[in-house]
């Protein structure tokens, strides 16, 4: 039986950032802000993943068709990259083996968006029909986030700090397992921005970040507003 | 309002369900029915919205391109979320429309794949010719779907109840019948996951609100698909008592 269930936490950034007349360059600065205000940041929560459910979620909800994400949560939480064999000869001059595999940009992205399912089902106790992934709308040119959240119950109203607000929750989900790139925390919000203009509608932008010392993903709530 | 548009959300959620079940037909249904309402509702003009600000991304683009600006996605932005401020655009609107075209879209691509595959004859199948009792079974409290792996059995189910509702004590009662023990792996809000243990065979059960995913490894036996056949209805059927 499985008992060794991966931990991760998760907290909330402070500040809810208003973007609404924001130039590129201050978009800029403000996610270099958050990438180096996040790992200070206490927790608010944490929780435990069940892994048999992660991988559930991931083929329901991830974007790229990658399988078993059980197996490699459990591998890029631990940094677990695996070594290549290499010729007993040397390398020919200026050439280097490769010696260790490295994380792929789309599992970590998968991870990313199976976890922000599973803690809105798992944790925020949001039904499998309240989320909508609506990349594929997005990858065809039309205007629209990661993740659509339709919160009717407003059970999120205790991680946004807000007992009203407006539906549907528009969602950027960023997933970093190497180190925190402030260029894709910008490219989040700039969605956001487009997303969430004209409105009063409410932005989340979800980081899930490896932590190294921990060995394991921890995940933060940048909200935003116009 | 808000009300009115979360049924778009759904349907796509239902259609997939149903495509990931292998149950086309149902996706195409689910997909017609919303699409039906969405044409009584008038919302055909939240379509125009979205394209509408397609257009402006579009357009936004090819200006960045031309001028060769440095930090083209933020400045995109910028300038798209300032079009839509000025001509007054509604993102929900542009997003419901969004949604639309893809639950469209979804049902003309299903449609394609159930007329490509009803034209198939058994001869391009060649040796992949599906064995009795793949396809799709339905009762009136479950839909499901076997799928043979190398190494295991694969089944998606839909039941007509949610997880809350299983009668998981049935279940304990009935599977040690088939020699399995259970064991609960992790008990959370909307989902159970359970592992069952035989000296032959090893499942996984795992549940999340109507859908159920389980995977058998079985010796491979001439009897193997019937015994999983068996063991799944079992589970099933339990389930909904």
């Amino acid at each position: 039986m499985l008992v060794n269930f991966p931990q991760v936490e998760f907290a909330i950034y402070p500040a809810v950032i208003h973007i609404h007349h924001m130039t590129p360059i201050q978009i800029e600065q403000q996610a270099q802000a958050i990438s180096a205000t996040l790992q200070s940041l206490s927790p608010s929560t944490s929780f435990r993943v069940n892994l048999r459910l992660l991988e559930y979620c991931n083929t329901r909800f991830s974007e790229k068709q990658v399988k078993r994400i059980d197996e490699n949560f459990h591998d890029y939480s631990f940094g677990t990259r695996f070594r290549l064999r290499q010729p007993p000869q040397n390398p020919p001059r200026r050439l280097r083996y490769l010696i260790e595999k490295f994380f792929s940009g789309d599992v970590s992205g998968d991870i990313g968006e199976a976890l922000f399912a599973y803690f809105l089902m798992s944790v925020m106790n949001l039904t499998s029909s309240q989320i909508g992934h609506t990349r594929p709308v997005k990858r065809r040119g039309y205007l629209t986030p990661d993740f659509v959240v339709w919160d009717s119950s407003r059970r999120l109203a205790s991680v946004l700090q807000k007992s009203n607000y407006r539906l549907p929750l528009l969602a950027e989900v960023k997933a970093f397992t190497g180190l925190i790139d402030p260029a894709r925390i910008a490219h989040g919000l700039a969605q956001l921005q487009m997303a969430i203009a004209n409105s009063t509608l409410i932005g989340l932008l979800f980081l899930v970040v490896r932590n190294e010392q921990r060995q394991g993903y921890d995940v933060y709530l940048v909200r935003m507003e116009r | 309002m808000e009300y009115d548009l979360a049924f778009v959300m759904s349907a796509i959620n239902e259609v997939n369900e149903s495509v990931w079940l292998g149950d086309y037909k149902k996706a195409i249904e689910t997909a017609d029915i919303n699409l039906e309402t969405a044409k009584r509702l008038e919302l055909i003009g939240f379509e125009k919205t979205a394209n509408e600000i397609r257009g402006i991304i579009k357009q936004v683009r090819k200006e960045a391109k031309q001028e060769k600006i440095k930090n083209r996605r933020l400045w995109v932005a910028g300038k798209v979320s300032k079009t839509i401020e000025e001509k007054q655009l509604d993102p929900v609107k542009n997003l419901f429309g969004a949604m639309l075209i893809h639950l469209r879209d979804l049902r003309e691509a299903i449609a394609y794949l159930l007329e490509s595959k009803s034209q198939t004859t058994m001869e391009s199948y060649g040796d992949k010719i599906p064995q009795e009792g793949d396809s799709l079974q339905r009762t009136d409290r479950y839909r499901y779907s076997i799928q043979r792996f190398p190494d295991r059995w694969e089944v998606r189910a839909i039941l007509d109840i949610g997880v809350l509702q299983w009668n998981v004590g049935k279940l304990r009662e009935e599977l040690p019948g088939y020699g399995f023990s259970i064991e609960e792996v992790l008990k959370e809000r909307p989902s159970r996951t359970f592992e069952l243990y035989s000296q032959e065979m090893y499942a996984q059960i795992i549940g999340q609100d109507n859908q159920v995913g389980i995977s058998i490894y079985t010796p491979d036996t001439p009897d193997a698909r019937q015994r999983v056949r068996k063991i799944i209805e079992t589970i099933l059927k339990t389930l909904g008592q």
